[in-house]
Protein backbone atom coordinates (compact mmCIF):
# COMPACT_ATOMS: atom_id res chain seq x y z
CA UNK A 1 0.00 0.00 0.00
CA UNK A 2 1.14 3.23 -0.94
CA UNK A 3 -0.67 6.20 1.12
CA UNK A 4 0.20 9.64 0.23
CA UNK A 5 -1.66 12.31 2.61
CA UNK A 6 -1.27 16.09 1.49
CA UNK A 7 2.11 15.70 0.38
CA UNK A 8 3.35 19.04 -0.33
CA UNK A 9 6.38 20.02 -1.87
CA UNK A 10 7.08 23.77 -2.83
CA UNK A 11 9.43 25.52 -5.43
CA UNK A 12 9.97 29.03 -6.85
CA UNK A 13 7.10 28.40 -9.16
CA UNK A 14 5.60 25.30 -8.94
CA UNK A 15 3.65 24.12 -5.49
CA UNK A 16 2.51 20.33 -5.39
CA UNK A 17 -0.08 19.31 -3.00
CA UNK A 18 -1.58 15.77 -3.77
CA UNK A 19 -3.06 12.78 -1.94
CA UNK A 20 -3.33 8.83 -3.12
CA UNK A 21 -4.01 5.55 -1.68
CA UNK A 22 -2.59 2.73 -3.90
CA UNK A 23 -3.18 -0.03 -2.64
CA UNK A 24 -1.11 -3.80 -3.46
CA UNK A 25 -1.69 -5.62 -6.73
CA UNK A 26 -3.20 -2.39 -8.66
CA UNK A 27 -1.64 -0.75 -11.52
CA UNK A 28 -2.39 3.09 -11.04
CA UNK A 29 -1.51 5.31 -13.94
CA UNK A 30 -1.06 9.28 -13.07
CA UNK A 31 -1.85 11.47 -16.22
CA UNK A 32 -1.51 15.14 -16.65
CA UNK A 33 0.22 17.37 -18.92
CA UNK A 34 4.27 18.00 -18.99
CA UNK A 35 5.27 19.94 -15.79
CA UNK A 36 1.18 19.04 -14.06
CA UNK A 37 3.69 17.06 -11.12
CA UNK A 38 3.54 13.80 -12.14
CA UNK A 39 7.64 13.13 -12.01
CA UNK A 40 7.52 15.04 -8.67
CA UNK A 41 5.19 12.74 -7.21
CA UNK A 42 6.79 9.72 -8.13
CA UNK A 43 10.06 11.82 -6.67
CA UNK A 44 8.54 12.05 -3.36
CA UNK A 45 7.22 8.57 -3.30
CA UNK A 46 10.91 7.05 -3.84
CA UNK A 47 12.11 9.80 -0.96
CA UNK A 48 14.12 11.40 -3.77
CA UNK A 49 12.84 14.91 -2.59
CA UNK A 50 12.52 15.98 0.71
CA UNK A 51 8.53 17.18 0.94
CA UNK A 52 7.53 19.89 2.78
CA UNK A 53 4.48 18.88 4.35
CA UNK A 54 1.98 15.90 4.82
CA UNK A 55 2.93 11.68 5.37
CA UNK A 56 4.23 9.19 3.33
CA UNK A 57 3.77 5.96 3.63
CA UNK A 58 5.45 3.38 0.55
CA UNK A 59 6.07 -0.59 1.59
CA UNK A 60 5.20 0.33 5.49
CA UNK A 61 8.07 3.10 6.12
CA UNK A 62 8.30 6.42 4.88
CA UNK A 63 10.68 6.88 2.19
CA UNK A 64 13.07 9.27 3.55
CA UNK A 65 13.70 6.10 6.33
CA UNK A 66 14.66 3.78 3.40
CA UNK A 67 17.83 1.85 3.37
CA UNK A 68 19.09 -0.34 0.35
CA UNK A 69 17.46 -3.08 1.79
CA UNK A 70 14.27 -1.53 1.52
CA UNK A 71 14.56 -0.43 -1.84
CA UNK A 72 15.35 -3.88 -2.96
CA UNK A 73 11.69 -4.44 -3.50
CA UNK A 74 11.13 -1.51 -5.98
CA UNK A 75 12.14 -1.10 -9.69
CA UNK A 76 11.74 2.44 -11.88
CA UNK A 77 12.36 3.64 -14.68
CA UNK A 78 12.24 7.13 -15.70
CA UNK A 79 11.99 8.77 -18.86
CA UNK A 80 15.00 11.07 -18.28
CA UNK A 81 17.39 9.15 -16.22
CA UNK A 82 18.97 5.75 -16.08
CA UNK A 83 22.68 4.50 -16.39
CA UNK A 84 25.97 6.24 -18.39
CA UNK A 85 25.53 6.48 -21.76
CA UNK A 86 28.93 4.88 -21.95
CA UNK A 87 27.87 1.62 -20.88
CA UNK A 88 26.77 -1.63 -22.70
CA UNK A 89 23.85 -4.03 -21.71
CA UNK A 90 26.48 -6.19 -20.67
CA UNK A 91 27.71 -3.21 -18.25
CA UNK A 92 24.65 -3.01 -16.99
CA UNK A 93 24.44 -7.24 -16.52
CA UNK A 94 27.34 -7.02 -14.12
CA UNK A 95 26.15 -4.01 -11.94
CA UNK A 96 22.83 -5.47 -11.91
CA UNK A 97 24.23 -8.56 -10.49
CA UNK A 98 26.22 -6.48 -7.85
CA UNK A 99 22.76 -4.80 -6.58
CA UNK A 100 20.33 -7.57 -6.14
CA UNK A 101 20.80 -11.17 -5.08
CA UNK A 102 17.72 -11.58 -6.89
CA UNK A 103 18.38 -10.43 -10.33
CA UNK A 104 16.95 -12.89 -13.04
CA UNK A 105 19.88 -12.56 -15.68
CA UNK A 106 18.91 -15.68 -17.52
CA UNK A 107 15.18 -13.96 -18.06
CA UNK A 108 16.90 -10.43 -18.60
CA UNK A 109 19.05 -11.50 -21.05
CA UNK A 110 16.46 -13.36 -23.10
CA UNK A 111 13.77 -10.61 -23.08
CA UNK A 112 17.03 -8.36 -24.14
CA UNK A 113 17.30 -10.76 -27.08
CA UNK A 114 13.83 -10.84 -27.69
CA UNK A 115 13.65 -6.87 -28.00
CA UNK A 116 16.69 -6.91 -29.87
CA UNK A 117 19.13 -4.88 -28.00
CA UNK A 118 22.90 -5.63 -28.31
CA UNK A 119 24.41 -6.60 -25.35
CA UNK A 120 27.85 -5.22 -26.21
CA UNK A 121 26.78 -1.82 -28.08
CA UNK A 122 26.84 1.35 -25.74
CA UNK A 123 23.48 3.19 -24.34
CA UNK A 124 24.09 6.19 -26.40
CA UNK A 125 24.34 4.29 -29.54
CA UNK A 126 20.79 2.98 -28.92
CA UNK A 127 17.54 4.53 -30.28
CA UNK A 128 15.05 6.46 -28.48
CA UNK A 129 12.78 3.07 -28.35
CA UNK A 130 15.93 0.53 -27.32
CA UNK A 131 17.04 3.23 -24.38
CA UNK A 132 13.20 2.98 -23.34
CA UNK A 133 13.37 -0.91 -22.93
CA UNK A 134 16.49 -0.86 -21.59
CA UNK A 135 15.09 1.10 -19.10
CA UNK A 136 11.94 -0.41 -18.40
CA UNK A 137 13.78 -4.31 -18.52
CA UNK A 138 16.01 -3.22 -16.06
CA UNK A 139 13.16 -1.97 -13.42
CA UNK A 140 12.13 -5.74 -14.04
CA UNK A 141 15.05 -7.43 -13.66
CA UNK A 142 14.86 -8.03 -10.22
CA UNK A 143 11.32 -8.95 -9.89
CA UNK A 144 9.96 -6.18 -7.71
CA UNK A 145 6.91 -6.14 -6.34
CA UNK A 146 6.31 -2.48 -6.74
CA UNK A 147 6.89 -1.05 -10.15
CA UNK A 148 7.24 2.84 -10.86
CA UNK A 149 7.42 3.80 -14.10
CA UNK A 150 7.66 7.35 -15.11
CA UNK A 151 6.96 8.37 -18.81
CA UNK A 152 8.25 5.09 -20.23
CA UNK A 153 6.55 5.43 -23.68
CA UNK A 154 7.37 9.29 -24.39
CA UNK A 155 9.15 9.94 -27.22
CA UNK A 156 8.29 6.60 -28.97
CA UNK A 157 6.75 5.11 -31.95
CA UNK A 158 3.68 3.50 -31.47
CA UNK A 159 5.47 0.06 -32.34
CA UNK A 160 7.51 1.05 -29.35
CA UNK A 161 5.09 2.28 -27.21
CA UNK A 162 3.24 -1.38 -27.90
CA UNK A 163 6.42 -3.46 -26.71
CA UNK A 164 6.99 -1.11 -23.81
CA UNK A 165 3.25 -1.81 -22.50
CA UNK A 166 3.41 -5.30 -23.74
CA UNK A 167 6.40 -5.90 -21.46
CA UNK A 168 4.63 -4.22 -18.69
CA UNK A 169 1.54 -6.41 -19.05
CA UNK A 170 3.56 -9.38 -18.88
CA UNK A 171 5.41 -8.41 -16.00
CA UNK A 172 1.77 -8.57 -14.34
CA UNK A 173 0.92 -11.91 -15.63
CA UNK A 174 3.45 -13.41 -13.84
CA UNK A 175 2.51 -11.68 -10.30
CA UNK A 176 -0.92 -10.76 -9.82
CA UNK A 177 0.19 -9.24 -6.85
CA UNK A 178 2.96 -6.90 -8.32
CA UNK A 179 1.81 -3.21 -8.30
CA UNK A 180 2.79 -0.31 -10.74
CA UNK A 181 2.06 3.36 -10.56
CA UNK A 182 2.76 4.87 -14.48
CA UNK A 183 2.48 8.18 -15.36
CA UNK A 184 2.07 9.23 -18.63
CA UNK A 185 0.41 11.90 -20.52
CA UNK A 186 -0.31 9.72 -22.81
CA UNK A 187 -4.13 8.58 -22.01
CA UNK A 188 -4.53 6.04 -24.72
CA UNK A 189 -1.15 3.93 -22.66
CA UNK A 190 -3.06 3.99 -19.88
CA UNK A 191 -6.53 3.31 -20.69
CA UNK A 192 -5.64 -0.38 -21.70
CA UNK A 193 -3.35 -0.90 -18.82
CA UNK A 194 -4.57 0.92 -14.87
CA UNK A 195 -7.09 -0.21 -12.50
CA UNK A 196 -7.23 3.35 -11.46
CA UNK A 197 -6.14 6.90 -13.18
CA UNK A 198 -5.12 9.69 -10.92
CA UNK A 199 -5.26 13.09 -13.24
CA UNK A 200 -2.87 15.77 -11.53
CA UNK A 201 -2.92 19.24 -12.72
CA UNK A 202 -0.87 21.95 -11.67
CA UNK A 203 0.39 20.06 -8.71
CA UNK A 204 -2.84 19.01 -7.53
CA UNK A 205 -5.53 15.62 -8.16
CA UNK A 206 -8.25 16.87 -10.15
CA UNK A 207 -10.03 13.78 -10.66
CA UNK A 208 -8.94 10.15 -9.36
CA UNK A 209 -11.03 7.10 -10.66
CA UNK A 210 -11.78 3.28 -11.24
CA UNK A 211 -10.61 3.03 -15.23
CA UNK A 212 -13.87 1.20 -16.05
CA UNK A 213 -16.16 3.96 -14.41
CA UNK A 214 -13.92 6.35 -16.34
CA UNK A 215 -14.39 4.64 -19.71
CA UNK A 216 -18.07 3.36 -19.25
CA UNK A 217 -19.96 6.38 -17.48
CA UNK A 218 -18.35 9.29 -18.22
CA UNK A 219 -19.65 11.11 -21.34
CA UNK A 220 -19.36 13.78 -23.43
CA UNK A 221 -22.75 16.12 -23.86
CA UNK A 222 -22.74 18.20 -26.61
CA UNK A 223 -25.51 21.56 -26.74
CA UNK A 224 -26.94 23.65 -27.97
CA UNK A 225 -26.78 27.33 -25.90
CA UNK A 226 -30.68 27.18 -25.01
CA UNK A 227 -30.61 23.83 -24.46
CA UNK A 228 -27.18 24.19 -21.97
CA UNK A 229 -29.03 26.72 -19.83
CA UNK A 230 -31.51 24.07 -19.13
CA UNK A 231 -29.72 21.11 -18.19
CA UNK A 232 -29.21 19.50 -14.95
CA UNK A 233 -26.12 19.86 -13.67
CA UNK A 234 -26.20 17.96 -10.97
CA UNK A 235 -23.40 15.43 -12.76
CA UNK A 236 -21.70 17.80 -14.87
CA UNK A 237 -17.96 18.01 -13.95
CA UNK A 238 -16.90 20.45 -16.21
CA UNK A 239 -18.02 22.43 -19.43
CA UNK A 240 -16.68 24.22 -22.24
CA UNK A 241 -18.24 26.59 -24.95
CA UNK A 242 -17.41 26.16 -28.50
CA UNK A 243 -18.56 28.44 -31.13
CA UNK A 244 -21.98 27.81 -31.60
CA UNK A 245 -22.86 25.01 -28.67
CA UNK A 246 -21.32 23.39 -25.32
CA UNK A 247 -19.53 20.55 -24.36
CA UNK A 248 -19.85 19.50 -21.34
CA UNK A 249 -18.34 16.34 -19.14
CA UNK A 250 -20.17 14.45 -17.28
CA UNK A 251 -19.95 11.28 -14.48
CA UNK A 252 -23.29 9.98 -15.49
CA UNK A 253 -23.55 9.64 -18.96
CA UNK A 254 -26.86 7.40 -18.82
CA UNK A 255 -28.71 9.98 -16.36
CA UNK A 256 -28.46 12.37 -19.30
CA UNK A 257 -29.33 9.72 -22.00
CA UNK A 258 -32.60 8.98 -20.05
CA UNK A 259 -33.66 12.21 -20.02
CA UNK A 260 -32.22 14.19 -22.38
CA UNK A 261 -32.91 12.15 -25.76
CA UNK A 262 -32.36 14.79 -28.00
CA UNK A 263 -28.93 15.62 -26.70
CA UNK A 264 -25.55 14.33 -28.64
CA UNK A 265 -24.35 12.06 -25.85
CA UNK A 266 -20.39 10.56 -26.99
CA UNK A 267 -18.17 8.54 -24.58
CA UNK A 268 -15.40 10.29 -23.50
CA UNK A 269 -11.84 9.28 -23.85
CA UNK A 270 -9.39 10.36 -21.57
CA UNK A 271 -8.00 12.53 -23.34
CA UNK A 272 -11.26 14.69 -23.46
CA UNK A 273 -12.03 14.07 -20.22
CA UNK A 274 -8.36 16.35 -19.16
CA UNK A 275 -9.11 18.58 -21.63
CA UNK A 276 -12.17 19.27 -20.05
CA UNK A 277 -11.22 18.73 -16.34
CA UNK A 278 -8.47 21.23 -17.42
CA UNK A 279 -9.43 24.13 -19.47
CA UNK A 280 -13.04 23.66 -18.98
CA UNK A 281 -15.51 25.62 -16.51
CA UNK A 282 -16.36 23.69 -13.63
CA UNK B 1 27.83 -0.89 -2.92
CA UNK B 2 28.75 -3.79 -4.57
CA UNK B 3 27.19 -2.47 -7.63
CA UNK B 4 28.32 1.33 -7.25
CA UNK B 5 32.00 -0.15 -7.48
CA UNK B 6 31.09 -2.54 -10.49
CA UNK B 7 29.65 0.51 -12.30
CA UNK B 8 32.25 2.66 -11.75
CA UNK B 9 35.04 -0.10 -12.92
CA UNK B 10 32.68 -0.19 -15.85
CA UNK B 11 32.46 3.09 -17.06
CA UNK B 12 36.13 3.31 -16.60
CA UNK B 13 36.61 0.27 -18.81
CA UNK B 14 33.98 1.62 -21.10
CA UNK B 15 36.84 4.09 -21.70
CA UNK B 16 38.73 1.75 -24.03
CA UNK B 17 40.36 3.81 -26.67
CA UNK B 18 41.31 6.52 -23.69
CA UNK B 19 42.85 4.20 -21.69
CA UNK B 20 45.16 2.49 -24.42
CA UNK B 21 46.17 6.00 -25.14
CA UNK B 22 46.75 6.35 -21.23
CA UNK B 23 49.13 3.15 -21.45
CA UNK B 24 51.44 3.98 -24.14
CA UNK B 25 52.03 7.26 -22.77
CA UNK B 26 52.73 6.01 -20.07
CA UNK B 27 54.87 3.30 -21.09
CA UNK B 28 56.92 5.81 -23.76
CA UNK B 29 57.24 8.47 -20.66
CA UNK B 30 58.38 5.54 -17.95
CA UNK B 31 61.13 4.40 -20.19
CA UNK B 32 62.19 7.86 -21.54
CA UNK B 33 62.18 10.13 -18.65
CA UNK B 34 62.98 9.81 -14.71
CA UNK B 35 61.61 6.86 -13.74
CA UNK B 36 60.30 7.96 -10.91
CA UNK B 37 57.59 10.54 -12.74
CA UNK B 38 55.76 7.28 -14.13
CA UNK B 39 54.85 6.84 -10.15
CA UNK B 40 53.51 9.80 -10.06
CA UNK B 41 51.70 10.19 -13.77
CA UNK B 42 49.79 6.94 -12.99
CA UNK B 43 47.85 7.50 -9.99
CA UNK B 44 47.37 11.13 -11.56
CA UNK B 45 45.52 9.72 -14.57
CA UNK B 46 43.67 6.93 -11.91
CA UNK B 47 42.50 10.30 -9.87
CA UNK B 48 41.22 11.61 -13.21
CA UNK B 49 39.42 8.88 -14.10
CA UNK B 50 37.80 8.34 -10.70
CA UNK B 51 37.04 11.83 -10.59
CA UNK B 52 35.13 11.33 -14.06
CA UNK B 53 32.65 8.65 -12.60
CA UNK B 54 31.13 11.36 -10.91
CA UNK B 55 30.66 13.49 -13.85
CA UNK B 56 29.31 10.14 -15.72
CA UNK B 57 26.90 9.45 -12.68
CA UNK B 58 25.67 13.11 -12.82
CA UNK B 59 24.83 13.44 -16.36
CA UNK B 60 21.11 13.05 -16.79
CA UNK B 61 20.19 12.63 -13.40
CA UNK B 62 21.91 9.18 -13.50
CA UNK B 63 22.86 9.94 -9.56
CA UNK B 64 18.92 9.95 -9.03
CA UNK B 65 18.30 6.88 -10.84
CA UNK B 66 20.99 5.26 -8.98
CA UNK B 67 19.00 6.30 -5.74
CA UNK B 68 16.31 4.02 -6.81
CA UNK B 69 18.35 1.32 -6.56
CA UNK B 70 19.38 -0.53 -3.09
CA UNK B 71 21.64 1.95 -1.41
CA UNK B 72 21.54 5.20 0.27
CA UNK B 73 23.03 8.66 -0.50
CA UNK B 74 25.76 7.73 1.72
CA UNK B 75 26.65 4.68 0.54
CA UNK B 76 26.85 6.21 -2.70
CA UNK B 77 29.30 8.42 -1.28
CA UNK B 78 31.41 6.00 0.92
CA UNK B 79 31.89 3.81 -2.72
CA UNK B 80 33.44 6.92 -4.33
CA UNK B 81 35.93 6.59 -1.91
CA UNK B 82 36.87 2.99 -1.80
CA UNK B 83 36.61 3.30 -5.71
CA UNK B 84 39.64 6.28 -5.57
CA UNK B 85 41.38 4.20 -2.74
CA UNK B 86 41.57 1.11 -4.65
CA UNK B 87 42.34 3.36 -7.95
CA UNK B 88 45.07 5.21 -6.60
CA UNK B 89 46.46 2.48 -4.75
CA UNK B 90 46.46 0.06 -8.26
CA UNK B 91 47.25 2.79 -10.35
CA UNK B 92 50.54 3.64 -8.01
CA UNK B 93 51.44 -0.33 -6.98
CA UNK B 94 51.52 -0.81 -11.42
CA UNK B 95 53.78 2.41 -11.75
CA UNK B 96 56.45 0.62 -8.98
CA UNK B 97 56.26 -2.30 -11.29
CA UNK B 98 56.82 -0.04 -14.66
CA UNK B 99 59.86 1.77 -13.28
CA UNK B 100 61.70 -1.00 -11.76
CA UNK B 101 61.14 -2.35 -15.25
CA UNK B 102 62.36 0.83 -16.34
CA UNK B 103 65.48 0.79 -14.23
CA UNK B 104 66.72 -2.60 -15.35
CA UNK B 105 66.16 -1.94 -18.67
CA UNK B 106 68.17 1.67 -19.09
CA UNK B 107 70.56 -0.36 -16.24
CA UNK B 108 71.01 2.94 -13.86
CA UNK B 109 72.25 2.18 -10.61
CA UNK B 110 69.62 2.09 -7.74
CA UNK B 111 68.89 1.36 -4.23
CA UNK B 112 65.80 -0.18 -3.77
CA UNK B 113 64.58 1.12 -0.20
CA UNK B 114 65.64 4.68 -1.47
CA UNK B 115 63.09 4.20 -4.45
CA UNK B 116 60.55 2.33 -2.63
CA UNK B 117 60.72 5.53 0.43
CA UNK B 118 60.60 7.95 -2.40
CA UNK B 119 57.29 6.04 -3.88
CA UNK B 120 55.89 5.97 -0.52
CA UNK B 121 55.82 9.74 -0.53
CA UNK B 122 53.72 10.19 -3.56
CA UNK B 123 50.54 8.87 -3.16
CA UNK B 124 49.18 10.53 0.36
CA UNK B 125 49.64 13.66 -2.51
CA UNK B 126 46.94 12.07 -4.48
CA UNK B 127 45.03 10.58 -1.50
CA UNK B 128 44.78 13.92 -0.50
CA UNK B 129 43.90 15.62 -3.66
CA UNK B 130 41.14 13.63 -4.32
CA UNK B 131 39.58 14.26 -1.25
CA UNK B 132 39.68 17.73 -1.98
CA UNK B 133 38.52 17.31 -5.11
CA UNK B 134 35.36 14.70 -4.43
CA UNK B 135 33.32 16.68 -2.18
CA UNK B 136 33.67 19.44 -4.76
CA UNK B 137 32.52 17.06 -7.69
CA UNK B 138 29.61 15.82 -5.27
CA UNK B 139 28.52 20.15 -4.05
CA UNK B 140 28.77 21.44 -7.56
CA UNK B 141 28.13 20.78 -11.03
CA UNK B 142 31.31 19.67 -13.49
CA UNK B 143 31.63 23.10 -15.02
CA UNK B 144 30.93 24.96 -11.78
CA UNK B 145 33.84 22.20 -9.79
CA UNK B 146 36.21 23.11 -12.30
CA UNK B 147 36.12 26.98 -10.96
CA UNK B 148 36.03 25.50 -7.59
CA UNK B 149 39.05 23.73 -7.80
CA UNK B 150 40.83 26.41 -9.09
CA UNK B 151 39.81 28.70 -6.80
CA UNK B 152 40.69 26.31 -3.87
CA UNK B 153 44.24 25.93 -5.74
CA UNK B 154 44.50 29.60 -5.49
CA UNK B 155 43.75 30.04 -1.63
CA UNK B 156 46.48 26.69 -0.59
CA UNK B 157 48.80 28.88 -2.66
CA UNK B 158 48.03 32.29 -0.32
CA UNK B 159 48.35 30.02 2.60
CA UNK B 160 51.55 28.67 1.67
CA UNK B 161 52.83 31.98 0.58
CA UNK B 162 51.16 33.88 4.10
CA UNK B 163 52.15 30.62 5.86
CA UNK B 164 56.28 31.22 5.00
CA UNK B 165 55.37 35.10 6.18
CA UNK B 166 53.86 34.15 9.56
CA UNK B 167 56.71 31.59 10.32
CA UNK B 168 59.16 34.36 9.43
CA UNK B 169 57.30 37.08 11.63
CA UNK B 170 56.80 34.61 14.29
CA UNK B 171 60.77 32.87 13.98
CA UNK B 172 61.81 37.00 14.17
CA UNK B 173 59.55 38.41 16.89
CA UNK B 174 59.46 35.30 19.38
CA UNK B 175 62.47 34.30 19.10
CA UNK B 176 60.52 30.60 17.52
CA UNK B 177 63.38 28.49 15.86
CA UNK B 178 61.82 26.93 12.72
CA UNK B 179 64.81 25.75 11.32
CA UNK B 180 66.15 23.79 14.48
CA UNK B 181 62.66 22.25 14.58
CA UNK B 182 63.25 21.55 11.02
CA UNK B 183 67.02 19.98 11.36
CA UNK B 184 65.31 17.56 13.89
CA UNK B 185 62.66 16.64 11.93
CA UNK B 186 65.45 15.46 9.54
CA UNK B 187 66.70 13.16 11.82
CA UNK B 188 63.20 11.20 12.09
CA UNK B 189 63.76 8.08 10.25
CA UNK B 190 61.99 8.24 6.86
CA UNK B 191 59.44 5.05 8.21
CA UNK B 192 58.79 7.43 11.02
CA UNK B 193 57.91 10.29 8.69
CA UNK B 194 55.89 7.66 6.24
CA UNK B 195 53.86 6.87 8.80
CA UNK B 196 52.74 10.30 10.29
CA UNK B 197 52.18 11.17 6.19
CA UNK B 198 49.62 8.13 5.96
CA UNK B 199 48.05 8.88 9.37
CA UNK B 200 47.22 12.72 8.10
CA UNK B 201 46.08 11.00 4.78
CA UNK B 202 43.37 9.07 7.19
CA UNK B 203 42.67 11.45 8.81
CA UNK B 204 41.93 14.30 5.60
CA UNK B 205 39.98 11.64 3.60
CA UNK B 206 37.82 10.64 7.04
CA UNK B 207 37.47 14.44 7.48
CA UNK B 208 36.43 14.79 3.42
CA UNK B 209 34.49 11.87 3.50
CA UNK B 210 32.17 13.12 6.60
CA UNK B 211 31.94 16.55 4.32
CA UNK B 212 30.90 14.27 1.23
CA UNK B 213 28.24 12.47 3.40
CA UNK B 214 26.65 15.48 4.32
CA UNK B 215 26.07 17.05 0.65
CA UNK B 216 24.85 13.44 -0.67
CA UNK B 217 22.56 13.51 2.08
CA UNK B 218 21.07 17.23 1.42
CA UNK B 219 21.12 16.77 -2.15
CA UNK B 220 17.62 16.22 -4.14
CA UNK B 221 17.58 14.48 -7.48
Amino acid sequence: MISLKNIQKNYKDFKLDVSMEIPDGRVTGIIGKNGAGKTTTLKAILGLIRVDGGDIEVLGKNPKDFTGEDKKDIGVAFSEAGFTMVLTVNDVIHILRGFYKNFDEKGFREKCKSQSLPLDKQIKDFSSGMKAKLRVLTAMSHKASLLILDEPTAGLDVIARNDVLQMIRDYLGEDPERSVIISSHISSDLEGLCDDIYMIDNGKVILHEDTDVLLGKYGLIKVGEDDYQTLDKKYILASKKDSYSYTCLTSEKQFYAENYPKAVIENAHIDDIIVLMVGGNK
Amino acid sequence: MKGLLIKDCRIIMGQKKLLILYFFVSIMLGFTMDSSFIVSYFPMIAMMLVISTIAYDNHENGVGFLMTMPVSQGDYAVAKYIFSVIGLFSAWVVAIFVQFISLFIQKTPFVVSDIVLEDFMILPVFFIITSIMIPVEFKFSSEKSKIVLFVICGIIILIMLAGKSVLEFVQTNFGVDFEAMAAKADTLSPITVIAVLYAFCVVIISISMVISIRIMKKKEF
